[in-house]
């Protein structure tokens, strides 16, 4: 029998039988489904984190308390203005380096009271953040600002709407921390991103000065984090040799554990890639293992389809069909059924990849390989798990499938 | 020159410690053109002879010799083209596919002799033309009567042009006025030309053939020649006849 018959004669019998090949069919469609989306998903996920790497750039780098040195509530050792001064003097290849502090406070305009999230910024925090951080309109915070402490701020764009409504911000007053300060810029709508320093379009950014003096008091000012920004990745390899030095020179170790990490961009999406492979794993076995449930659910339809049809056998081999018709006709009803049970599940999964895609804002990549893989593995189930109910069906001898009464 | 030619054939069967002789050296030869029943109680072999002569099983013992060919020592690949081209089975139960229309049920002999699709569809067309359905093409086993149904499978039978027509208690499932019309369809069958061996059991039936065989025991006892076949037409017109007869006889007894 050739495959084009082979495969005519298996869709009859798929139309003859629609609930119970729907059902048989289901392993294979969620094996094939979890495959095709993990991969998608993974992709999308990678070049997503490519946007991302390419928005920021990968010269990126950021100090902050190494946390799994440190007891519940015990008190961080926090880098000083002398730390800072030194890194940003002895660094090469440093462009840019800046720090941010937050509270919340009550902001009062036009005499309405909203609750806010103060971000205490300065200048170089715009240039690292220019992608993510992108200035609508007006100005960024100037390094003047800081200095002579003017009281002016950018704001972000929804809380410009809950301040000043319709109106436009620009030039308007907004008080809070006891003062008024004026709107000299307003951000642009923020779109989705990886890494995220906690600001959003909530977010009303001011002079650094402001909101330190307000933690600090008369305190010296410390930095929670500092993030730093080279010109090019050796420059960032080199600073944090020489950083992981200086500091543990100066503060020493901690219980063995270093007081400090140091951690570069690159680092950063790696250990979400490593996350990343971890569920692709589990994904992975997660389909393997409903392909492989598919596959014996397909032998047991199989089997029952052949002892079905036994007179059917008889009757076929009484017209002609030589064993290996017979074998390859059930072999081909096996394949049909996981090769139609694939379609469907990669069909689904590169919608529910689609979804999350666009759920996520992250580019979808259609993956051809991975329909591919996951219609090749269907094949293989269906061949594998077909051979043994075909090979019985090949092994009846005319006579006896012709005298089975069903 | 006789197409069928069996000498000495025998056949016993294995079951387990137990030796069953179904057969003991059977002669029979059967000519081109020919109309044979073969009759016996169960348990006499026709089932046996009849399995061999139609190539589904291999004798023990003896040469058969069919169309010239001896294929008593044929493999099964040989055997399945054997009887894809040189014998149409016809069976009690009819054995249609279920799922698909009658031209497709029609076509099969021809999908394994591996026939071009179009050419196959003529040719079951052409086939259900000749037992008169060619107005049933389409319609699948389940909107069919059972005498059609069993000229769908006739139509199978024929579609490949093979050298024998092998039916196999071919009215068993039928009504008998049903049943007269299938001897009806055979007897015009072997009037242009065709060769049918048919196994029954009821004498009425047997008696549309040429030539009875009967079968005893595993031996042939019997072989006879019929001087006066029954004539099926004729029988169902008279059936017919007197259907309207006692329908007129009731009309009129109720008005």
């Amino acid at each position: 029998m050739n495959i084009e018959e082979g495969i005519r004669q298996s869709f009859d019998v798929l139309r003859a039988n629609k609930a119970r090949s729907l059902l048989t069919m289901l392993g294979i469609n969620f094996g094939v489904l979890s495959l095709v989306a993990i991969s998608i998903i993974g992709l999308s996920f990678r070049g997503f984190i490519g946007r991302e790497m390419a928005k920021y750039g990968s010269e990126i780098m950021w100090v902050f308390a190494n946390n799994r040195a440190y007891a519940r509530g015990e008190p961080r050792t926090q880098l000083d203005g002398a730390d800072v001064d030194y890194f940003r003097r002895t660094l090469p290849g440093l462009q840019y380096s800046t720090t941010f502090y937050y509270i919340n406070a009550r902001a009062v305009a036009r005499g309405r009271g909203q609750s806010v999230s103060l971000f205490g910024v300065d200048t170089d925090y715009f240039q690292i953040f220019a992608a993510s951080r992108r200035i609508a309109e007006g100005r960024a915070l100037l390094p003047d600002d800081d200095l002579y402490r003017r009281p002016v701020c950018v704001v972000g764009p929804e809380i410009a709407g809950l301040l000043f409504g319709a109106e436009d911000p620009m030039g308007k007053r907004v008080s809070f921390l006891g003062r008024a300060f004026t709107v000299v810029g307003v951000t642009a709508p923020q779109e989705s991103t990886f890494v995220s320093d906690g600001t959003d379009d909530t977010t009303i950014f001011v002079p650094q000065s402001f909101v330190a003096a307000r933690i600090f008091g008369g305190r010296e000012k410390r930095y929670y984090v500092l993030l730093l920004k080279f010109s090019d990745l050796p420059s960032v390899d080199n600073a944090v040799i020489r950083m992981e030095n200086y500091l543990e020179k100066k503060y020493g170790l901690l219980r063995g554990e270093k007081r400090f990490r140091v951690m570069k961009f690159d680092t950063f999406i790696q250990i979400a890639d490593n996350v990343l492979n971890i569920v692709s794993l589990l994904v992975l076995v997660i389909s393997a293992i409903s392909l492989l449930v598919g596959g014996l659910g397909i032998m047991n339809i199989m089997l029952v389809t052949v002892t079905e049809r036994t007179q059917e056998i008889g009757m076929r081999m009484a017209v002609g069909a030589r064993r290996r018709d017979v074998l390859s006709q059930f072999l081909i009803e096996a394949v049909v059924l996981c090769l139609l049970g694939g379609f469907i599940g990669a069909a689904l999964g590169a919608v529910i990849a689609a979804v999350a895609c666009t759920l996520l804002a992250w580019p979808f990549i259609f993956s051809l390989a991975s329909v591919v893989i996951g219609l090749a593995v269907a094949t293989a189930i269906g061949i594998l798990f077909g051979l043994y109910p075909a090979w019985k069906a090949s092994r009846l001898t005319p006579i006896e499938a012709l005298r089975v009464e069903v | 020159m006789s197409l069928i030619r069996l000498r000495g054939i025998g056949k016993v069967y294995e079951l387990g410690l137990a030796r069953v002789t179904a057969l003991k050296g059977v002669d029979l030869e059967v000519g081109d053109r020919e109309f044979v029943t073969v009759m016996g109680a169960s348990g006499s072999g026709k089932s046996t002879l009849m399995n061999i002569i139609g190539c589904l099983d291999r004798p023990s013992s003896g040469v058969y010799e069919l169309d010239g060919r001896d294929v008593s020592r044929l493999t099964d690949s040989e055997l399945a083209a054997i009887r894809n081209r040189k014998v149409g089975f016809v069976f009690q139960t009819f054995n249609l596919l279920p799922r698909v229309p009658s031209w497709r049920n029609v076509e099969l002999p021809l999908v394994y002799s591996r026939v071009p699709a179009a050419e196959r569809r003529t040719r079951a067309f052409a086939a259900l033309g000749r037992v008169d359905l060619a107005d049933r093409a389409l319609h699948r086993p389940n909107e069919l009567s059972g005498g059609q149904r069993q000229r769908v499978a006739i139509a199978r039978a024929l579609v490949n042009h093979p050298s024998i027509i092998f039916a196999d208690e071919p009215t068993g499932n039928l009504d008998s006025r049903t049943g007269l019309s299938i001897m009806a369809l055979f007897q015009r069958l072997h009037g242009e030309g065709a060769t049918i061996i048919m196994v029954t059991h009821e004498m009425d039936i047997a008696l549309h053939a040429r030539r009875i065989i009967y079968l005893k025991d595993g031996r042939i006892t019997g072989d006879e020649r019929i001087k006066k076949p029954k004539h099926a037409d004729k029988e169902l017109s008279k059936m017919a006849d007197l259907e309207e007869d006692e329908l007129t006889e009731a009309i009129e007894k109720h008005s």
